[in-house]
């Protein structure tokens, strides 16, 4: 659905993105991640249009970008901040956007009523944006860019500025919409967000892409399980740590606040491995399974410059 | 695909009342004030068909030379008018002085015409170098540009948008030339002569406004924020102004020394008042320096739609 391949982009004397790639696939969830300046929202831009790349291609729906016009009848950009026309209500800003798609307006009425529920602002929609919470500024933005029943929905950021009511209403329309068939790609500081949304992952770093898969086959490949061991004296910790890497069954160990932890494949087969030889070399005080984060990944991949 | 139409139209539209809004009322009332004014001082001189040397043109020996040195007619209308409003206002009645409708005439390019053409600039460099550059600020110019509309045509539509408040003062500005050709020089001049000055003025106020609007969404394109851009336009409007009013000057100087005359002539003939008086002698000149006007208009509406095409765009 989404294919980008060698994007480069120059701001001055900063590269942005340095041969970024990226494959978004048709009806999925996809997370764009990364530290901070690593070139997500510019990624984001790229793919909307509104910022043009130095090189590269990108094919929208097998459509070249540069076919500007057919391209943006597909997509939908929700910013990071939205910025409104302050002195409009929601419902006549609506009814703007909804010229500029060429709506007649019967179906222009219907679909901004429909949306106004959809997004929970009935009641304020011919209230003056300028009264608007972070929040209400938000769903207008959301409905703006679901106006024309796009294929494709870009997301930077959906989730800066909302309180957790409205983080909670976001993620279920999000939800929804992947049910409808929709194609969405979501940036996101938020890991745990994009842990929940999404199918899979791409991280960037330095305008690169690091990694692109599914977040199971990530999961996998870091490591499905974590066992987290407390022993009885600090002093063994060392020694145990070098112990368990040299399991083949391990594809990692750390220690973290007096606890060591390791990350497995397989739960059946190798959790009973670790517990056997860990307890061979020291007491063993507790012992608790937990399951490998995004976070995890995030850092195993970008190597801990999350910002 | 997209009824692109009904996008143009609401952006020109939004557009239109955005600038009707917050631009023109106070542009407006300054104009017909500074404009009636005018106006009414040109129709209060009497003017008559007289020819050749008058009794005022006696007192300076200079004669008119009709087409053949337009900046010396120049300076000895400018005289004329002088010494005539100075013999009103020391009298407090009518000048008693007839004037030659060719001074008439000049007057009513220097005064209300010149005040209604940089009325009409300023209006028009005004709405449209806040068009884009407001919209860059507010960072809503991105709802624009992620929608089907063409970028070149979101560019020309908030153009036409822009200008389109100029319109209403285009039209005040052909009704009062209308009024003061009926009123003082119809009589004495013929009627293709008054026809044809009619759609000069006419001509060069929608070229003049054109070319200002195109300079204004040039800067509106390359500037980031509306005020830097509306003030680069107004600078550029004073510049222009300045110059202009040198130029009015100039052939005042052009009678003092024989030595320097043909050089501030070389001069003065680009100036586009000098150019203006010309084409009372000759329809031609005048369309020539029309002509210029809307190429150089182009040239600035086209080269800031190139670069707005092609510009990164922040939300």
């Amino acid at each position: 659905m989404i294919n980008a391949k060698n994007l480069t982009k120059r701001f001055g004397k900063v590269d942005a993105l340095k041969g970024l790639n990226l494959h978004v696939k048709k009806g999925s969830i996809q997370g764009l991640i990364g530290p901070n300046g690593a070139g997500k929202s510019t990624t984001i831009k790229i793919l909307s249009t509104l910022v043009i790349a130095n090189s590269g291609d990108v094919t929208i729906n097998d459509i070249p970008l540069k076919r500007g016009v057919s391209v943006r009848s597909m997509i939908g950009v929700v910013p990071e901040t939205p910025r409104l026309h302050e002195n409009k209500s929601a419902r006549s800003e609506l009814r703007f956007h909804a010229k500029l798609y060429g709506m007649s307006q019967k179906e222009a009425k219907s679909r901004i009523s429909d949306l106004l529920y959809a997004v929970q602002l009935e009641d304020a929609a011919d209230r003056p944006i300028r009264g608007y919470s972070t929040g209400m500024k938000k769903r207008v933005a959301l409905a703006l860019a679901l106006l024309h029943e796009p294929e494709i929905l870009l997301l930077d950021e959906p989730m800066s500025g909302l309180d957790p009511v409205i983080r909670k209403q976001f993620k279920e329309i999000i939800l929804d919409l992947k049910e409808m068939g929709k194609t969405i790609l979501v940036s996101d500081h938020d890991l745990y967000t994009v842990e929940e949304l999404c199918d899979s992952v791409t991280i960037i770093q330095d305008g690169k892409t690091v990694v692109e898969d599914t977040i199971e086959s990530l999961r996998h490949e870091t490591g499905s399980i974590a066992i987290e061991l407390r022993v009885s004296d600090d002093s063994t910790m060392d020694g145990l740590e070098s112990k368990l890497t040299s399991l083949d069954c391990v594809t990692d160990v750390s220690q973290k606040r007096g606890w060591v932890i390791v990350k497995v494949r397989d739960s059946k087969t190798d959790i009973p491995v670790v517990i056997h030889t860990a307890s061979n070399h020291t007491d063993i005080l507790e012992a608790k399974q937990t399951k490998i984060t995004l976070e995890d990944i995030f850092l195993k991949f970008a190597g801990g410059h999350h910002g | 695909m997209v009824n692109l139409f009904k996008g143009v139209f609401a952006i020109i539209f939004d557009e239109l009342k955005f600038a009707i809004r917050r631009k023109t009322i106070t542009s407006y009332i300054l104009f017909s004030f500074v404009f009636a004014i005018s106006l009414y001082g040109t129709y209060m001189q009497e003017y008559g068909a007289a020819q050749g040397e008058m009794p005022l043109l006696s007192m300076f020996p200079i004669e008119l030379e009709k087409g053949v040195a337009p900046l010396t007619d120049f300076a000895i209308f400018l005289m004329a008018f002088f010494v005539s409003a100075l013999q009103s206002a020391s009298s407090g009645t009518p000048p008693d002085v007839v004037l030659p409708v060719d001074i008439g005439i000049t007057l009513f390019i220097i005064a209300p015409i010149l005040i209604a053409l940089s009325s009409l600039s300023k209006l028009a460099v005004r709405l449209c170098a806040s068009s884009i550059a407001r919209e860059r600020e507010s960072k809503t110019l991105y709802h624009l540009l992620v929608s089907p509309q063409p970028r070149a045509m979101a560019y020309l539509s908030k153009f036409i948008g822009a200008i389109g408040a100029a319109i209403p003062m285009i039209v005040l500005v052909f009704a009062g030339v209308v009024w003061i050709i009926g009123a003082s020089f119809v009589p004495y001049i013929e009627v293709e002569q008054a026809a044809q000055l009619k759609n000069q003025v006419l001509i060069a106020s929608i070229v003049t406004t054109f070319l200002f609007a195109s300079i204004g969404m040039f800067l509106s394109t390359i500037t980031r924020n509306e005020e830097s851009a509306v003030n680069r336009g107004g600078w550029i409007l004073k510049i222009m102004i300045v110059l202009t009013t040198v130029w009015i000057f100039l052939p005042i100087f052009s009678v003092a020394g024989e030595s320097t005359a043909s050089t501030i002539e070389k001069i003065t003939m680009i100036s586009p008042l000098t150019l203006d008086m010309i084409a009372l002698y000759g329809g031609e000149m005048f369309n020539q320096y029309m002509l210029i006007q809307l190429g150089v208009g182009l040239l600035f509406l086209f080269s800031g739609m190139m670069i707005f095409v092609r510009q990164d765009v922040e939300y």
